[in-house]
């Protein structure tokens, strides 16, 4: 088989290639959310002041979650969640949901982490100011103080999108389903078509690598871009 | 209580084992302008800070137009010493109520959880009839830090309307036509939907001034406020103030504004080493003064 070959065998999948990126994407876009939404919420159990108990409950109970998940490789999480807690998920006819968990659990972890490093960074007086006009520490924090510390923390959640777009790749270990019929995300879709034809399985190995990078590619542009949104705001 | 629209009663603060206020009662009246002054660490900002329980007292009360802050702090009230079983087992023991009561508060002889039922009732009683909220307390209570402390995330204009909308207490309209002629009085119109970034010093404390107002504050609480200030815009932040004393504000000021002191002044305290030494008129405070803590802290400034 020549190169020429290869690519044009490559050019005859590229539908299936098309669809096994949307796939992954799909997963990480559900994954992000569901992970900036837990980070949020973590980030502010861990920082609220521990006055009532309910708050301490809750502040150990992240603490927990956040070591565990992050002491933990995301493979086994997820095979772990999909072969027990999520198992009534796995076998929907599309059971796309599991994976979206699993690493949208995993990802709140990190994102925790990262929101709370920039809440701590928000100037103390700006909470000050907020409480002594009658607001309340919540309000105070929705108003005032998350909206500055997600400004400081725009690139290393952009990190933190990065590093689980490609991370989706270890979700060919699982069998993901749409509709009842069996589909593949971007490394899935190319070990198996690589198994189909040997010849090919480097191209297409190489293939998948070009799309990630792509991808990340432009999750960097749109990081800049809204960096320099975010900096113009204040001008 | 007699007549103070803010007052603090035997106040403590510790943080860990450093003593900031040993024992500090004050009060303010409605429309007096009372300022503040004493060596840095003589505990003033930190009583300041303590009105609007920023923070919050280790022992005493602060009072707000009739209404308590913090929990009941039964040193304060001879009533319910009378009522706990430390005391009915001195009593017993012979001796005159007033000695008890002393000697109780002095070696710190009640313990929450064994004064008995009494005790607790007269307890819970009291916090009951005359706690407020302190959310609803700060709300009527302005401050002015010495950092300004404008959120930085919102417009200026955003910044005066935020508390008074997300507590409802007036319409966008109302908000915003208020917040706007108070920017008109200070010169500043043009500055609403600008960021605090881009405002000086100055402009800054001045908008954190109005931001305040806009709450329709009873009181006004200064903190330093021109301490972080280039000399050049002090001025203009201590003029503003002194127009918020003429138009009948009630204030209180931690400055090292000997000159503001002696023109706005009702009273003047001089406070060092967590208590309050001298209390008087600025002329007394500034002209006689009694202790030789002020007298040195005078004589450094002046």
């Amino acid at each position: 088989m020549t190169f020429a070959d290869k690519i044009a065998k490559l050019w005859e999948l590229r539908g299936l290639f098309a669809e096994s990126l949307g796939l992954s994407l799909l997963i990480a876009f559900g994954a992000v959310v569901l992970g900036f939404i837990i980070g949020v919420l973590l980030a502010v159990v861990r920082i609220a002041p521990k006055t009532n108990p309910v708050i301490k409950v809750l502040d150990k109970i992240a603490v927990v979650y956040i070591t565990v998940i992050r002491g933990t490789p995301t493979l086994v999480q997820l095979l772990i969640l999909y072969n027990s807690v999520l198992v009534s998920f796995k076998r929907m006819p599309t059971n796309l949901l599991v994976p979206i968990i699993a690493f949208g659990i995993n990802s709140g972890a990190y994102m925790a982490e990262i929101i709370r490093s920039g809440i701590s960074a928000v100037d103390t007086g700006q909470m000050e100011a907020g409480r002594s006009l009658g607001l309340s520490w919540i309000t105070t924090m929705r108003k005032v103080i998350i909206p500055q510390a997600i400004k400081t923390v725009v690139p290393t959640i952009f990190n933190e999108i990065i590093i689980l777009v490609k991370e989706t790749s270890v979700v060919s270990y699982i069998v993901l389903k749409v509709n009842s019929e069996q589909k593949w995300d971007l490394l899935g879709m190319a070990e198996k078509q690589g198994l189909a034809t040997p010849a090919c399985y480097l191209v297409f190995l190489f293939f998948a690598a070009i799309l990630y990078l792509a991808v990340v590619m432009l999750l960097t542009a749109l990081q800049h871009f809204i960096e320099r949104r975010l900096k113009k705001n204040e001008r | 209580m007699n007549g103070d629209l803010v007052e603090i009663r035997g106040l403590y603060k510790y943080f860990g084992k450093l003593e900031v206020l040993k024992g500090v009662s004050c009060g303010v009246k409605k429309g007096e302008k009372v300022v503040v002054l004493g060596a840095s660490g003589s505990g003033k900002s930190t009583m300041l800070r303590c009105m609007n329980l920023l923070e919050k007292p280790t022992y005493g009360e602060v009072w707000f137009d009739g209404n308590l802050l913090t929990p009941v702090d039964p040193y304060l009230h001879p009533d319910i010493i009378k009522a706990s079983r430390t005391f009915k087992k001195l009593k017993a023991a012979g001796g005159d109520d007033g000695e008890i009561i002393a000697k109780i508060k002095k070696e710190d002889l009640l313990h929450e959880k064994h004064e008995g039922g009494e005790y607790s009732a007269l307890m819970k009683s009291f916090h009951k009839e005359h706690y407020l909220n302190e959310n609803l307390a700060r709300a009527k209570m302005g401050m002015v830090f010495q950092h300004f402390n404008l959120f930085n995330n919102l417009t200026v204009l955003q910044n005066m309307t935020l508390a008074p909308l997300e507590l409802k207490l007036k319409s966008k309209e109302e908000a915003t036509a208020q917040a706007m002629e108070l920017l008109g009085k200070i010169g500043l119109v043009d500055k609403a939907n600008s960021y605090p970034s881009t405002l000086s010093g100055g402009q800054k404390q001045r908008i954190a001034i109005v931001r305040s107002l806009c709450m329709d504050p009873q009181v006004m609480l200064f903190d330093e406020p021109t301490s972080a200030l280039d000399p050049e815009m002090v001025g203009e932040v201590l003029e503003l103030m002194k127009r918020l004393a003429e138009a009948g504000m009630t204030m209180m000021v931690v400055t090292h504004e000997i000159g503001f002191a002696r023109e706005v002044a009702d009273r003047v305290l001089f406070m060092s080493d967590g208590v309050i030494a001298e209390s008087g008129t600025p002329s007394e405070v500034f002209d006689h003064p009694q202790t030789q803590a002020a007298q040195q802290f005078l004589s450094s400034v002046l």
